[in-house]
């Protein structure tokens, strides 16, 4: 069920209503009862995946919180990444390994046939992995207590605004949310219907839009391609990735809002990020905070010297690609931005805190705002293209074949036209600050009418003939 | 509880200019829709084509089509052709809405047609390969907006259209004439305001249909079916109309399925094979694809001569 569906909201329509009905356990257990449906919906054969997955880590939290032995909490907080991080290698990387393994003893001349399973992805297993791997973790760490409620802990492991695109939640944030009761919070409506409007918009207009132009500017042969068309192409997935990504975020946070569930702000108006490290305080939140506080700083982080902290860095996004998918590609994107992480260290603490309301614009920003985004989208290349050998042809178009075509310009007008709106709106956000993201709903209520309308009437009258489905689904 | 309750209020507020904003939208679209293009100003007319011909003399005619029989049908010409035939009486008319397809020729006819005063005596169906097997894409929303009645909505429900998603879009466009049009009003916009959208738009869905059917090609063609075919002839059988199908000609002949004619002649209509007719060339397409003004003399005097056939061997 994608969240732009009708039948998705035929489904939350009926939840919302049993939601209200019952008290705090009833809610619970029949968010969890939907949830489970939700899943099912997409392939009912992986409930019994997601549900000993849930099992597993509940079982192994109550089995570090057990025991005093710091050796038994180990072994416990093992069998839990072991488990997760096994399941994600069978379904997401078995194909991979197996490929790279015989092309690699083909190259050196020994010719074998390793059996290659076509294995379904499971919708989502990247994101609920990654989130009882945290809260095991946490239990271990002592950062918050086993849950004993079996099916609240299902709750957070299978709550199905997150569940098959994230954000990725910590325990210590929606635990608490699912365990105790949820009052009627007076700004929970106006937020949730601010948050699924822009969700809408962001993924209808702008990324089911731009996937059109995307899909066909990545499926022609380069040599008949121009510089330009190529170089639109990037620039149309760079939007269409972000709509896609940060909409369905958006939609799942307003619809847990209204529930009375808060989940964190997952993507900050991150084109306007001037550094890496301030991109990626901006960009998917959720998983760079995750490979931040389990990863990163468990290697060591910046302590160690430059060398280890370097190496920390691209340790950490040479994963984070890999989390994306099982391609060289992905790899290539996160040895990218590793890469840009290591360029602009030293120029990064000059900078100072990204977290700050925003200066007045000045050439410098724009400048860097500028650079940053052309260098984001060039790792968009590398994330989209068919292979390494793709990208390199389409990036050496774009340098020696620079001419305007009817399908460049009608790319360009059409990006101008879709996406121009939303940075405008993005940009007035960000002069606001991190605390400013609601600010539209603290507004008199005939300006939220008249962008409302908008939105609605852009939805009503522009959204393509055809949708494609989220692309972080596939992850 | 009052801030609960005056928060929700004011939302409601926003809510309401919202919709009437949308009611504002649907007056004008309703308003300006009859003459958003030369298509929409042919549907308007359907009603009175159907009077018209109603009252006309026997034998009725209506040719039902598409682009290709708008092009292909020169009225004057088989008029001409008719009384040359010796039918003097024959009262004929055209139902040719662009891109349609037989399941809208069902509902157009269901809908205009099968009244018992208004029923034609025969109706000329044109069609080339795509036109009627039964995996056709359908445009839910323009066959929910123009061609159908909210009683045929079960009927649609039962045999053509069968996902949620197109259902509720067949469903809404009945009733919301916003939504019903919104490809024409978007398009109308992009090509107002966007630079070679028309051209572009053909580049862009030539590349998508190549990426689709390359990666399509190890996929077995599954076998074609005429159920859609099978009900509009029963249809016209139905309300005592003969239905002469013929498959038209094109620059290249296309690969007709042996089961098209079985089916139209199990239902006692006639099949007419008229992808090759003598005299015409390739020249005669102006576009590759729809008849020029020499190929349209041709074809419109070689289907009246069908219909003459059709009319003598009845009165015999």
């Amino acid at each position: 069920m994608l969240f732009n569906s009708y039948i998705f909201w035929i489904f939350f329509s009926a939840v919302i209503v049993l939601y209200r009905i019952g008290s705090h356990r009833w809610q619970n257990r029949m968010l969890l009862v939907a949830s489970y449906v939700f899943y099912g919906s997409w392939d009912w054969r992986f409930l019994g995946l997601i549900f000993i997955s849930t099992l597993i880590n509940y079982l192994a939290a109550k089995g570090i919180a057990r025991w005093d032995e710091a050796r038994r909490k180990k072994a416990f907080c093992l069998l839990s990444v072991c488990v997760s991080l096994g399941l994600l290698g069978v379904f997401k990387y078995y194909g991979f390994f197996v490929g790279e393994m015989v092309t690699l003893l083909d190259n050196l001349g020994l010719n074998v046939s390793l059996s290659s399973l076509k294995i379904v992805l499971p919708v989502g297993i990247s994101f609920y992995t990654f989130q009882t791997m945290s809260y095991t973790i946490d239990v271990y760490r002592g950062v918050t207590r086993p849950t004993h409620d079996f099916l609240d802990f299902a709750l957070y492991v299978a709550f199905f605004p997150q569940l098959v695109a994230g954000p990725i939640e910590r325990s210590t944030r929606l635990m608490p949310q699912i365990t105790n009761p949820r009052p009627r919070r007076s700004e929970d409506f106006s937020q949730g219907l601010y948050l699924v409007l822009l969700g809408l918009f962001k993924k209808i207009i702008i990324a089911d839009n731009m996937s059109v132009i995307v899909n066909a500017i990545f499926s022609e042969d380069v040599s008949r391609l121009s510089g330009t068309e190529c170089l639109v192409g990037i620039y149309a997935f760079a939007f269409q990735i972000y709509g896609d990504f940060s909409g369905y975020s958006s939609i799942a946070r307003g619809l847990a809002k209204w529930m009375g569930f808060d989940l964190m702000t997952n993507f900050r108006m991150p084109y306007f990020s001037r550094t890496p490290g301030e991109f990626w305080s901006r960009w998917h939140i959720s998983l760079s905070t995750w490979l931040r506080d389990y990863l990163y700083i468990p290697l060591g982080g910046s302590r160690g010297g430059k060398i280890k902290m370097y190496r920390n860095l691209m340790l950490t996004m040479l994963l984070g690609g890999l989390w994306h998918g099982a391609a060289w590609t992905f790899v290539a994107w996160g040895f990218f931005h590793g890469l840009i992480l290591w360029l602009y260290r030293p120029f990064e603490k000059k900078s100072g805190p990204s977290d700050e309301k925003r200066p007045m614009v000045n050439w410098r920003s724009v400048v860097g705002i500028f650079v940053m985004f052309n260098l984001i989208c060039f790792s968009w290349l590398l994330f989209r293209a068919e292979s390494m050998g793709h990208a390199w042809e389409m990036s050496v178009k774009i340098v020696t074949d620079f001419q305007f075509t009817e399908l460049s310009t009608y790319s360009i007008a059409m990006i101008a036209f879709l996406v121009t709106p939303l940075l405008a709106f993005e940009y007035w956000l960000d002069r606001k600050g991190p605390k400013g993201l609601f600010h539209l709903t603290t507004l008199r209520w005939p300006v939220r009418a008249c962008v409302y309308s908008y939105i609605t009437v852009m939805l009503l009258i522009f959204q393509p003939m055809v949708t494609s489905a989220f692309i972080y689904f596939q992850f | 509880m009052h801030s609960s309750t005056s928060s929700f209020r004011t939302e409601l507020k926003v809510i309401a200019a919202v919709l009437c904003v949308l009611a504002a939208c649907e007056l004008a679209v309703r308003i300006a829709s009859p003459y958003l293009d030369s298509d929409r100003i042919h549907i308007a007319e359907f009603p009175d084509i159907s009077k018209k011909l109603a009252q006309s003399t026997s034998p009725r005619v209506l040719f039902l089509g598409n682009s290709l029989t708008r092009s292909g049908v020169d009225m004057d010409i088989v008029r001409e052709e008719l009384v040359r035939r010796g039918q003097n009486n024959a009262s004929i008319a055209k139902i040719v809405p662009v891109g349609t397809v037989v399941t809208d020729w069902h509902y157009i006819f269901e809908k205009y047609f099968s009244d018992v005063d208004q029923c034609p005596d025969i109706v000329v169906i044109g069609f080339v390969r795509h036109h009627i097997p039964d995996s056709r894409d359908l445009k839910c929303r323009r066959l929910g907006r123009y061609f159908c009645e909210v009683n045929h909505l079960a009927e649609i429900f039962e045999y053509d259209v069968a996902a949620l998603s197109k259902r509720t879009e067949v469903l809404l466009s009945r009733f919301w004439a916003t939504y019903g049009e919104q490809s024409l009003v978007q398009e109308r916009i992009y090509d107002s305001f966007i630079p070679n959208y028309r051209s572009a738009t053909r580049k862009i869905n030539k590349l998508l249909l190549a990426d689709e059917e390359k990666k399509n090609e190890h996929l077995e063609n599954p076998k074609r079916t005429y159920h859609r075919l099978k009900r509009i002839a029963e249809l016209l059988k139905k309300n005592n109309t003969h239905g002469i199908f013929v498959a038209m000609p094109l620059p290249d002949v296309w690969e007709l399925d042996a089961d098209v004619a079985k089916t139209v002649r199990q239902c006692g209509m006639t099949f007419i094979d008229g992808r090759k007719i003598p005299g015409m060339k390739n020249e005669d397409f102006r576009d590759g694809y729809h008849l020029g003004q020499n190929g349209a003399k041709i074809y419109s005097q070689f289907i009246a001569g069908k219909i003459t056939e059709y009319v003598l061997s009845n009165e015999g």
